[in-house]
């Protein structure tokens, strides 16, 4: 009774101790600074498993029969395992998952029988069909080990490569030594599935770069899909159009990911050679899955669906297909890069990325003083018709001499410091009708004079313009591009048209004009044709969009796989960064990012997946000081008072785009969504939100981010490495911690730094 | 003792899990789809997003030991949220942070423990106590938050007579005054409603069964088969009312889910106390796509309304929310299938609470919380002040709104609304137009009128008086002329023998002239050729050209080839099968003369259709019966051209003819049937071999 009393007594101080401490831990938000104690055991101790290579900064031990391996931080002894070593004891995952998660690679293959018919590819893993039947072979090679996986069941045998090299460890698949079986088609394989599993309930999170970034904890999620997997640099563009599409996500801009551990342990992954058929894939936890990972995969092959006799019942049928032949890429390998005390956060792991395109990608700082983003639109074409006869009607927006009174207007209001995006200046307006008109200046918005005058006005001013070019989409045949042959095509030689579905019964839209693709093998020959045109506008710097957004292939003929539309890319994007003085992109894929002074559209949400528990700025962060900056336009977004916050939250420059009409003109047209874009609405508004920013940002845009976090619901501090923090709130309450407001509510606040 | 520590350390890493959970609600995510509204003919149209998620709170934020599995139901009380637990049978409450603080899984009466596993509904009054329907006992229990019984309804057996179907209640709400409102499955009778004493009172409002044909022909069939034939055939009982709520009012919206045997409008109502729906019927709620099903897919399983008597409709089958205004206006459209924030896998209620919207997801076992962007934000109020008929701020209101959004129809509506108020007719009928709404138009253009009359009526009597002077004028010139002529030519001259003038004379001595014209040969077939392709330019310029309130073609998708169809195409197949027929029945016309006939007799027709284009002008909506008047008499007078057109060439008896003008309309769809048939089997026949192709060179 006594002792009973005693224990009850003693729960409650420990519990009551416990609150306290998870308060002010809480308080200090210092989550990452716990120190626990691990009880892992110390596993290189186990006889199997060997140490095979060393460098400074970690040691590799490998268990030399089954090919599994840990990896120490020599700075604090923490171990890494290549698949969770508790994964017996898990109660909670079941099924195939249950072998997934204890594998090294997991192959996706079809096989060459139902090639036609299956539905989805089938998978094989390491752990059922190499370690379970003893088809693992190991080799030590210089600092690391090689180890070769056989699938027996599909003849097929897989070398991967582990070994360390200067700071980082490598995963390396030998594209070029892989067998691949006679019976079955290779279609993509997930190497290192669980490098660093977490358990769920454990403390941490996973990085994933869907959008600007997204943080996965490890509890449990509201969805019922554990397995989240996407393409770098976007989806494939050259499909079989859907039957229906009711959501849209974000792309995945960059090829990295990471998974941060207890005890101030990250493991940043960067898929170093081969992104571009690369996919960044996890595993979260569910009511099904007990485990969180993060890790990348390789397409070897593309595989492809198209559903024939469209709506006719009876005999409608999906036919698939897997590409002739496998890619081009020679290997795909994966960087893992340690971080640990205050770097092991996805800040840190942002900060070690951007070092790595410094040092690896060319990134340069080519940072220049921030401004106000004017984006402005042209025109315009409307599908008109009379009497039955369908035609093309230019709506004019805004022309040479509205952009011109725009910016006179603006500046006269206070915004000194101001560029000017131009899209749809062009003779067919924002979307090219033919390509051969992708630069031409348009006679209906004002022509050469006006635009001579808009030109020599802005420069003249010492604003930036940078009028847009978009080179890889068209809607019609004209200038020896024709849709039938300059389009991309579908692995079932059908021309991939890009078309928009209803918002609401979710089919594909009969009243929108589709978008055909130019091939990336012809774009250089292409791009020259209309930089030729370009350069009558005399401009000194251009926009692009597209080949920074949109990654893709063509499977006609002469096929252009992924990779090599992705060389095709970089080439034309060095092309400009050659020829004009500054380059802006649009949307800002990684590999594009490294030839851009600066970037608009850069995202700012993630697609807001369910087993994403928050949104990060990973992108800005990796970005910050190193290249202008700036968010989507604050009207066109979807709520403007979060986007002009998350402009502020990762100090990236304002955009505001307009028109000069009142948006009713567009109304019932395609080109409806600019329904908020009328300069005169929002110009007070834009005036307001830069005179406030402004002064902040000329002290913050060519700093370093070192700081990111969660000051409270809704509540974050950035940290600027000159010292300066800004305070952006959310939510629809003060932020006042100590009683005295801090940051108003939706609104933003600076503290710290030489200023303060 | 270390293992004392361990499990110290293990417990403050549990309370950072379940604190940072808390913490991260995050920004207000992206809506995942693109946001929408509908205009009159359920076209899409972009608009900006009006609430978007901001907290998803599934079992890692309830924190219970045992987690909820498949909940049915939720309510908001006080500051608390009461979630029904159906998998577990127990009442799981929640405080406004999300975090369980309580669960009720037993009932306690005397020394009895009452279960209620497998309940769809619940309910909370003002004094906390919670209401069950308890479907799998056939029950409704009333207890405290301590789960002591305190009423217990079973089932009105006296309202139930001549009825044998179990009690399975459903879905249940109490009003403000106490009444227990109730649905029970299988039992169509209306909403049962219960005394506060549990003491049963009346029935609410039973589904509105269709009034068509299809009820028509079953009533027929009633006289002909026996009662279990016909209850084998169909079930024409009132559909059940799937889900309701009350207002402050105690009004009760009620939701039906999709069947043959309810009126499109009937999904939705609102009932007033006698039971009788209140809102507009012509309203159509949900996705609506011209061309497709009206609404295959929509299924309503809620409905909520805000205080302002607008509502949110949780439609279950494409996973979405439409908020509608009270006047039946689509404010805004969010939620969707699929694995992203904002999107729902089973969604079964919903709740509004202080601005935000919750959605309970029985799927994912969540309640997904929403809120309002600064666009909701302004078009609330903006609606709002439409409502308390503020027109000092009602105009700035909406033009806020427009500058977030050029695309809001209900904008214009209001600011139609609101203009009208004003006295400025003009410009309400210029937003009426934008919000394509024809009946308030109408009655602006009304207003706008008198305006006109009362300023220029002096100017507009005289000029419809001189307009008249000079058609009299006219006609007696062209008498005299005429006269003249007949003069000059000693008597013989007569209309007759000007070809070009035949037509006029037939029309008004339709057998003379038809007699003339067939013995004399006098057709003339480039002026009926003429008059054929006059109606055919009318039929296409009246598209164009009249009055907004009398169009309802829609110009930028109007093709004029099926005008050419219906006018000239519809010509030849009549004469045509006029033609055929008369050949076997021994007709005496010709071919040129069935041509000729035809084109004259249209000829009132055709003017009297010109005539309705400026007419449609001056004329609102209310006034349509002028004209449809003018109209009739063209088409009464063409038709007894017709008529006696054919009773004369072909010189057939008066019931010939009639029997010959039957069976050229059965000779003409006979001809429309085999030439779409035709069409259709070439149409096929293309599409196959093309698939075919398509396949062979894959």
């Amino acid at each position: 009774m006594y002792i009973n009393k005693h224990n009850c007594v003693a729960r409650f101080i420990t519990i009551s101790v416990a609150f306290c401490l998870a308060f002010s831990l809480l308080i200090f938000q210092v989550n990452a600074d716990v120190s626990a104690t691990t009880d892992e055991v110390f596993l290189p101790s186990d006889p199997t498993y060997k140490k095979v290579a060393s460098t400074d900064k970690m040691a590799m031990y490998a268990d030399m029969e089954n090919g599994y391996f840990a990896l120490e931080n020599l700075n604090n002894g923490y171990l890494w395992y290549s698949v969770p070593k508790d994964s017996d004891s898990d109660t909670i995952t079941k099924g195939t998952v249950r072998s997934n998660i204890r594998s090294q690679l997991i192959v996706n293959y079809v096989d060459k029988e139902d090639e036609k018919t299956a539905a989805f590819t089938k998978s094989v893993n390491s752990y059922m069909s190499s370690v379970e039947n003893g088809d693992v072979k190991v080799e030590e090679i210089s600092n690391g080990i090689r180890v070769t996986y056989g699938f027996a069941e599909i003849d097929m045998i897989i070398p991967v490569e582990y070994t360390l090299e200067d700071d980082r460890f490598v995963a390396t698949v030998v594209f070029s030594e892989i067998k691949e079986g006679k019976t079955s088609y290779l279609v993509s394989m997930n190497i290192l599935p669980t490098l660093g599993a977490a358990a769920t309930g454990e403390e941490g999170y996973l990085f994933y770069p869907d959008g600007s970034g997204a943080l996965i904890n490890f509890s449990e999620h509201t969805s019922l899909t554990e397995y989240i997997s996407k393409k770098c640099y976007g989806e494939e563009k050259a499909v079989s159009n859907k039957a229906e599409k009711s959501t849209y996500e974000e792309t995945i801009k960059m090829p990295v990911f990471g998974t941060v551990r207890s005890g101030g342990n990250a493991l940043l992954g960067i898929v170093e050679q081969g992104d571009s058929i690369a996919e960044i894939s996890a595993y979260c936890s569910t009511y099904s899955c007990g485990y969180n990972a993060v890790s990348s995969a390789a397409s070897y092959r593309f595989w492809s669906e198209k559903m024939m006799f469209k709506g006719v019942s009876g005999i409608q049928k999906t036919l698939y297909r897997v590409s002739k032949n496998h890619t081009a890429q020679k290997r795909y390998s994966v960087g893992y890069y340690m971080l640990d005390g205050s770097d092991a956060d996805y800040v840190g792991m942002a900060n070690r990325y951007r070092q790595y395109l410094i040092e690896k990608q060319g990134l340069e700082k080519r940072i220049t003083e921030p401004t106000f983003n004017l984006t402005l639109y042209g025109s315009v074409g409307i599908d008109a018709s009379f009497l039955g006869v369908h035609f093309t009607r230019i709506q004019k927006l805004t022309t040479y001499n509205q952009a011109k009174k725009m910016v006179g207007e603006l500046s006269e209001n206070g915004v000194d410091s101001l560029s000017v995006r131009y899209i749809g200046w062009q003779k067919s307006g924002i979307t090219n009708s033919k390509l051969k008109n992708a630069a031409t200046i348009s006679s209906k918005l004002g022509g050469k004079s006006d635009w001579n005058e808009l030109s020599s006005y802005l420069k003249e001013k010492g604003y930036g313009f940078y009028p847009e070019v978009k080179f890889l989409s068209f809607q019609q045949s004209g200038g020896g591009i024709t849709t039938r042959k300059s389009a991309i095509r579908t692995m079932f030689d059908d021309v991939a048209k890009q078309v928009k579905y209803s918002p609401s019964v979710y089919k594909v839209s009969e009243t929108e004009k589709p978008l055909y693709l130019l091939k990336y093998s012809l774009l250089d020959k292409e791009m020259d044709k209309i930089l030729k045109k370009y350069e009558k506008t005399k401009a000194e710097n251009i926009s692009v969009s597209e080949i920074s957004e949109m990654l893709y292939s063509d499977f006609s003929e002469n096929a252009t796989y992924r990779e090599e539309s992705y060389q095709a890319a970089r080439s034309s994007l060095k092309k400009l960064q050659n020829g004009f003085e500054k380059v802006a992109i649009a949307g800002g894929n990684m590999y594009a990012a490294t030839f851009a002074n600066k970037i608009y559209d850069t995202p700012i949400y993630s697609s807001g997946n369910l087993n994403y528990d928050e949104d990060v700025p990973f992108y800005q962060i990796a970005l910050h000081g190193l290249v202008n900056l700036a968010t989507p336009s604050v009207m066109q977004s979807q709520d403007s008072i979060i986007c002009l916050l998350k402009s502020v939250e990762s100090g990236c420059e304002l955009q505001f785009a307009g028109i000069n009409e009142s948006a009713i003109v567009l109304m019932g047209t395609e080109y409806d969504s600019l329904y908020n874009t009328a300069f005169s609405d929002w110009k007070d508004y834009a005036k307001e939100w830069y005179l406030a920013y402004q002064p902040l940002l000329e002290k913050i845009y060519d700093q370093k981010i070192v700081g990111h976090k969660l000051l409270s619901h809704k509540v974050y501090q950035t940290d600027y490495e000159n010292g300066i923090s800004v305070i952006v709130n959310y939510s629809d309450d003060d932020y006042a911690p100590n009683g005295s407001t801090v940051c108003k509510a939706k609104y933003f606040a600076e503290i710290g730094g030489a200023g303060e | 003792m270390k293992k004392k520590l361990l499990r110290f350390f293990l417990l403050v890493l549990c309370l950072i899990i379940v604190f940072s959970v808390s913490v991260s609600g995050l920004t207000p995510s992206y809506s995942p789809t693109k946001t929408y509204e509908l205009d009159t003919d359920g076209e899409t149209i972009n608009v900006p997003a009006g609430y978007v998620q901001d907290g998803s709170f599934g079992n890692s934020s309830f924190g219970l030991e045992l987690p909820i599995a498949s909940p049915e139901d939720f309510c908001f009380k006080n500051g608390y949220f009461y979630i029904l637990d159906s998998g577990n049978g127990r009442v799981v409450i929640l405080n406004s942070e999300m975090k369980a603080i309580t669960a009720i899984d037993s009932v306690i009466s005397g020394n009895e423990v009452l279960n209620f596993t497998g309940a769809q509904g619940l309910a909370v009054d003002d004094e906390q106590n919670i209401y069950i329907a308890d479907t799998e006992n056939y029950r409704i229990l009333k207890f405290t938050q301590s789960g002591k019984l305190l009423m217990q309804i079973e089932r009105p057996n006296e309202a139930l007579k001549g009825n044998d179907l179990p009690f399975r209640v459903c879905k249940i709400q109490v009003s403000n005054n106490g009444e227990i409102y109730t649905t029970v499955d299988g039992i169509n009778l209306g909403i049962f409603v219960f005394s506060p004493d549990g003491v049963f009172s009346k029935f609410v409002g039973s589904t509105p069964i269709v009034t068509t044909a299809n009820v028509l022909y079953y009533y027929a069939l009633r006289i002909i088969m026996t009662p279990e034939q016909i209850r084998n055939r169909m079930q024409n009982t009132p559909l059940k009312v799937h889900n309701f709520c009350i207002d402050e009012e105690r009004f009760v919206y009620t939701v039906s889910q999709n069947d043959s045997t309810i009126s499109q409008s009937g999904m939705v109502r609102y009932l007033n106390y006698n039971g009788s729906n209140v809102l507009d019927s012509s309203i159509i709620y949900g996705d609506v796509k011209p061309g497709e099903d009206w609404n295959v897919k929509t299924a309503f399983a809620a409905v909520e309304t805000d205080g302002n008597g607008n509502i949110f409709l949780l439609d279950q089958g494409r996973n979405k929310v439409f908020y509608y205004s009270d006047r039946g206006k689509i404010m805004t459209v969010f939620g969707s299938s699929g694995e992203q924030t904002g999107t729902f896998e089973q969604p079964i209620d919903i709740l509004y609470a202080s601005g935000s919207v919750y959605v309970l997801d029985k799927g994912r076992n969540a309640i997904y919380k929403f809120v309002p962007t600064e666009y909701m934000k302004a078009l609330i109020k903006a609606s709002n002040s439409l409502k308390d008929r503020d027109l000092e701020n009602s105009l700035a209101l909406w033009k806020k709104v427009q500058s977030l959004n050029s695309n809001s129809l209900y904008s214009y509506y209001g600011m139609g609304l609101a203009y009208q108020l004003d006295g400025d007719y003009l410009n309400a009928m210029r937003c009426f137009k934008m919000a394509d709404d024809k009946e308030n138009y109408s009655e602006a253009f009304s207003e706008y009128r008198n305006q006109l009359l009362k300023k220029y009526g002096g100017f507009i009597v005289a000029g419809i008086a001189l307009l008249i002077v000079i058609i009299v004028l006219t006609v007696i010139l062209l008498k005299k002329k005429l006269q003249k002529a007949k003069s000059e030519s000693n008597g013989v001259y007569s209309a007759l023998e000007n070809k070009w003038l035949l037509p006029i004379y037939c029309l008004r001595h339709p057998v003379d002239g038809f007699e003339q014209f067939r013995n004399r040969n006098l057709d003339f077939t480039p002026l009926a050729t003429a008059i054929v392709l006059t109606w055919m330019v009318v039929a296409i310029i009246k598209s164009y050209l009249t009055a907004y309130i009398y169009n309802s073609v829609d110009v930028n998708s109007y093709n004029p080839l099926s005008t050419v169809l219906s006018t000239v195409g519809l010509f030849l197949i009549f004469v045509v099968s006029n033609w055929c027929i008369a050949s076997f029945i021994e007709g005496k016309g010709t071919y040129a003369h069935i041509f000729c006939m035809t084109a004259y007799s249209l000829i009132p027709y055709i003017v009297t259709e010109l005539i309705c284009i400026p007419l449609s002008y001056m004329l609102t909506a209310d006034e349509a019966i002028f004209i449809t008047i003018i109209k009739a008499i063209g088409i009464i007078w063409s038709a007894v051209v017709i008529y006696l057109g054919t009773y004369t060439i072909h010189q057939f008896s008066a019931g010939k003819t009639f029997g010959s003008l039957i069976l050229t309309a059965v000779g003409m769809v006979i001809i429309l049937f085999v030439l779409i048939m035709i069409y259709t089997l070439l149409q096929q026949a293309f599409g196959f071999v093309y698939s075919l192709y398509v396949e062979a060179t894959l």
